[in-house]
């Protein structure tokens, strides 16, 4: 049918809406689905093209199995319908330009190329690791969001209309094939062989190749020639073509590219890997040199558009420069500071106790999705440089604080590890043009949380907003201003915030961090009650009071979900203490919340528990029949036997009577390897050591 | 007019079902009721009364000739002792068939259930004119038959195809058979609902799955396989662990036994094409790719009956003496 004039009809429950692309057997189209109100793109095949019953059969299954794919930079297939031999195939509409656009036959700039690769091997990986292989992976396949956002396309469709296409043309390969980009394929794929994840490794490097210099690499006059140039020729080298392309690349496309494809990386892991490693290399081949205290120079060779706005910045911020405000070096936190007023900040670091101050400032942790990690290490880059100035401080060289990028880290592991006194920590979340900044500084010995605080900046462009956050920051931090207290964090509007305020403390050692993480389980989110409960389990016995009194409270007040995750934290430490309240919540109404009790009391392995989860296991509710039969697994006591046994036999939950014949095996193997160690009968049974939720 | 021959199957589980079929493989008519699961003589004497029920319900439309006779557990061979019923009671001292012989004055053949259920799908069902495959059962337990070369494989003592019990981890949970890491204690159907609700648990986010709330009374199996059929995460996520696990061993038993067919069947199966989908992609992926090739794996034909009928269709074919002790047609 001739595209336009479907335009307009409705399918199923798709309203057609623009042709997209037609190609040999695929109509594509945007088209409005009508049941959720929203674009999608629609993908109409006729199922005869794709051969007989059973390679439609497979092709739906793939194509299902790929649908359950759920990857930031992989376009969703929310659906596949077939209709009396059609195929509907219903994704996600992706606004952006493909990245064959984006190329437009000229190399992109380094941060854009890793970015995007970065991205498409993140999302290729993924992919391999569910067992699916795109078998089509080029630029046109690949869509780039405004924001930077790579998506690709087609996981588990290219693939098989292509091998339903080369049974048909299994021998027309030498005249061209009718589906499929010669010019993406790897050498076993032109050759006609059966390929594997290998094969997608092999056309990510000619992307990673036409990124870097715009250029495809294996061309021809026809499909002969290309598919002659991808089995036997070398394509000319990265750097003839784009002297800037980031050092290292050419390597990993070498490897990518290599013809026999055991001598390529043998995973997408592999390559993502070396990726990361060459970015976070370019990353930090930063102008300030390794040492400390070295005088402020521009230097020449630093980002294009840095070194422009430096002087504004330097302006602002040189010690010495303007020391008007002499008041921000006193010692009383002030609540929250206005920053419109031009200020400046003392010689002095007045936070760190001691002479010699050392301080060590980490690469700020990326939160949210849109947070750009090269903005990231300006920042740090500036803050670096900037805090290098003050008389009474010694920075740890940037190289140095480098590898603590993209990596959960224990703040005071790593002040020792560095030798410093203390650590500067933060995040940034950005939402469109808004940035938020959230820093602690750390005292090394004993955890302290000496300053916390928190800057919002609007960026009209990267760099000028940069400026601001960074003088923000150092005027906060010399000048104790900002919110000085940690708490402030678990109080902010923002969810990632609050949990990353939660995150900070999980390592604290601050007495105070044991009271916000139990404030923080009343918070509205459950992410932040789940991250908070989950912090205060590792602060062990220190923490039971507060975890009781918020346990026992939330339970009076009928506040079950808050309750829930004092349970749970409760679970985690090793306390008597809070076996009372535990017990009271065990026998509450609130299925969730006597279940979560439950599990924790197993968890606790206190035996005097025994008597009530043996009850329990006869509540009309199957959540806590089922948790009480695995504390009952846990605590391993011979006499709970019977009463699970009757479980196994009467229970209507099936799941519920699996848990109590787990339960029994376990009881009896412990209590058989506990009899065999010592001969005075079972004596006292400790809390096995069991693979918890199996598998 | 002569009573029409007709053949009694019976399959004892949590559940003991009937079917009476004739000599042309027809099924007349299907029973079920709850087993009597207090005491081992509670479920015999159960057994023997429906049994018995059943034939005279049958009185009107024909005469029974044999009976065939399916459990769950090791079914000694030739000595026709059950040896093992992990899941039900301890019937080892107990002569089931011998009492339910005497009890109807019929010849009664007793195997395996999952036997029985591969000798159904054989004689009228998946693999029909098939002479290698492996007919695998899943519900409350696993359990498989297997045919190769044109005969039932029972093994030295008629213990062979316990397919549930083949272990998938060295960190594996405590079984019902007294072992760990089996198979069974992570795909049978109240393993399926163990994990769900495990996952309940042990991750927040899937506290929205429309699941969570049918947690608090009964959650079945089905609910689960219904759950990922309309797409939801939870059940979704909990069959495609189920399939990876049950694939792998399927990619096994492809490897070793170089089989044509692999018949899923049992009520974890029904209505199951999330899990089948799973069950198939990790096959492939694990087993020898011209092994695999060679190889169709499908769902049941006669679904959750395949035991029952096979019970019967096994009575009716020794009677006419076309069964033999190896499970020869
Ligand atoms: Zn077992």
């Amino acid at each position: 049918m001739d595209s336009r004039q479907i335009v307009g009809t409705t399918i199923a429950h798709f309203r057609i809406l623009e042709p997209l692309a037609s190609g040999g057997m695929a109509s594509v189209y945007r088209a409005l689905d009508i049941q959720l109100d929203r674009t999608v793109v629609l993908k109409i095949l006729d199922a005869d093209l794709l051969g007989e019953e059973s390679a439609r059969r497979r092709f739906l299954r793939e194509a299902r199995l790929a649908s359950s794919l759920d990857h930031p930079n992989i376009c969703t297939i929310y659906e596949i319908h077939e209709d009396k031999g059609v195929y509907y195939i219903a994704m996600q509409y992706v606004e952006g330009n493909t990245l064959k656009r984006t190329i437009n036959s000229r190399p992109l700039a380094a941060p854009a190329l890793l970015s995007i690769s970065l991205q498409v091997a993140d999302a290729v990986s993924r992919a391999h690791d569910r067992g699916i292989i795109h078998r089509d992976i080029k630029p046109q396949n690949i869509m780039i969001t405004p924001r930077g956002q790579a998506k690709v396309l087609d996981f588990g469709l290219g693939k098989n209309l292509e091998e339903a296409t080369s049974h048909a043309s299994a021998e027309i390969t030498a005249l061209g094939s009718p589906f499929g980009t010669p010019a993406y394929m790897s050498p076993e794929q032109a050759r006609g062989d059966r390929t594997d994840r290998r094969g997608d490794v092999f056309s990510f490097g000619i992307v990673l190749y036409e990124m870097a210099t715009g250029k495809k690499p294996f061309t021809g006059k026809n499909h002969v020639d290309i598919y002659y140039a991808i089995c036997n020729r070398t394509p000319p080298p990265v750097l003839d073509e784009n002297p800037s392309a980031p050092p290292g690349l050419q390597a990993i496309i070498d490897r990518c590219m290599e013809k026999e494809p055991a001598a390529r990386y043998q995973s997408m892991h592999e390559v993502l890997a070396d990726l990361k490693r060459i970015s976070a290399g370019l990353r930090f081949q930063t102008p300030v040199p390794d040492g400390i205290n070295q005088p402020f120079a521009p230097v020449e060779n630093v980002r294009r558009g840095w070194t422009t706005t430096i002087p504004g910045f330097f302006r602002k911020i040189v010690p010495g420069a303007g020391r008007t405000l002499s008041q921000m070096g006193g010692p009383a936190p002030v609540q929250e500071t206005s920053f419109e007023d031009s200020i400046s900040i003392p010689d002095d670091f007045p936070l760190i106790p001691g002479m010699h101050k050392s301080l060590a400032v980490l690469p700020f942790r990326a939160l949210g999705s849109e947070s750009e990690s090269d903005w990231n290490f300006l920042l740090l880059e500036a803050l670096v440089t900037e805090l290098s100035k003050f008389k009474s401080l010694t920075l740890r060289p940037i190289s140095t604080v480098a590898r603590y990028a993209d990596r959960a880290f224990n703040p005071n592991d790593v002040g020792r590890e560095l030798g410093a006194d203390g650590v500067l920590v933060g995040s940034v979340l950005r939402s469109g043009a808004r940035v938020r900044v959230t820093a602690q500084l750390i005292e090394t010995e004993g955890g302290g949380v000496l300053w916390a605080g928190k800057v919002d900046e609007t960026l009209v462009d990267e760099v000028t907003g940069l400026d601001a956050v960074c003088q923000k920051l150092i005027e906060g931090l010399a000048g104790r201003q900002l919110g000085s207290d940690v708490s402030d964090l678990l109080q902010d509007e923002s969810e990632e915030i609050r949990l990353d305020g939660v995150a900070m403390l999980r390592f604290s050692h601050d007495p105070k961090a044991v009271d916000a993480l139990a404030a923080a389980l009343v918070d509205s989110s459950s992410r932040v009650k789940a991250a908070a409960a989950e912090a205060l389990g590792r602060f062990g016995a220190s923490a039971a009071p507060a975890i009781a009194a918020r346990l026992v409270d939330a339970t009076d007040r009928g506040d079950f979900g808050t309750a829930r995750f004092a349970a749970k934290a409760a679970g985690m430490i090793q306390s008597s203490e809070v076996l009372s309240p535990l017990l009271e919540a065990l026998n509450c109404d609130d299925s969730l919340l006597a279940s979560q009790a439950a599990l924790a009391l197993g968890d606790l392995g206190d035996e005097r528990a025994l008597p009530d989860l043996i009850e329990a296991l006869e509540r009309p509710d199957a959540n806590v029949r089922f948790t009480s039969a695995q504390a009952l697994g846990h605590l391993a006591d011979p006499l709970s036997v019977g009463a699970l046994e009757i479980r196994v036999r009467e229970d209507d939950d099936e799941g519920v009577r699996a848990k109590a014949q787990w339960a029994i095996g376990h009881i009896k193997r412990v209590v058989s390897t506990t009899r065999s160690r010592s001969t005075g009968g079972i004596g006292p049974i400790r809390r096995p050591v069991s693979p918890e939720v199996a598998p | 007019m002569s009573l029409t021959e007709l053949y009694l199957g019976v399959d004892l589980g949590r559940s003991t079902r009937t079917a009476i079929v004739d000599g042309d493989g027809r099924v007349h008519s299907l029973g079920r009721e709850p087993s009597r699961l207090e005491s081992a003589n509670d479920l015999v004497d159960g057994l023997v009364e429906f049994v018995n029920r059943t034939i005279r319900d049958t009185s009107g439309i024909g005469t029974i000739r044999s009976i065939g006779f399916g459990l769950p557990g090791l079914v000694e061979h030739p000595s026709n002792r059950v040896v093992m019923l992990p899941n039900l009671a301890d019937v080892s001292e107990i002569d089931v068939a011998g009492l339910l012989s005497s009890a109807t004055s019929l010849p009664v053949v007793l195997d395996n259930d999952a036997n029985a259920a591969a000798y159904g799908e054989w004689r009228c069902g998946a693999a029909k004119g098939r002479s290698d495959f492996i007919y695998i059962t899943l519900g409350t337990g696993i359990g498989a038959g297997i045919v190769q070369g044109g005969q039932l494989q029972r093994g030295a003592r008629g213990f062979a195809g316990e397919f549930g019990h083949l272990k998938v981890t060295a960190q594996g949970l405590e079984c019902g058979c007294g072992s760990s890491g089996c198979l069974e204690t992570i795909a049978s159907g109240p393993n399926i609902v163990r994990r769900t609700r495990e996952r309940l648990f042990s991750d927040p986010a899937y506290s929205y799955s429309a699941l969570a709330e049918k947690m608090r009374g009964r959650l079945t199996c089905e609910d689960v396989v219904e759950g990922a059929v309309s797409g939801d995460r939870l059940a979704r996520a909990i069959l495609a662990e189920t399939g990876l696990f049950l694939g792998m061993t399927i990619a096994n038993v492809v490897n070793l036994m170089n089989i044509e067919l692999v018949v899923l069947g049992g009520p974890v199966m029904r209505d199951n094409d999330v899990l089948l989908d799973a069950v198939i992609h990790e096959a492939r992926r694990r087993a020898f790719g011209p092994s695999f090739e060679a190889c169709e794996i499908a769902s049941s034909a006669l679904g959750d009956d395949a035991g029952v009928i096979g019970a019967a269709i096994m009575a009716r074919d020794a009677i006419h003496g076309s069964l033999d002790v190896a499970g020869r047609p």
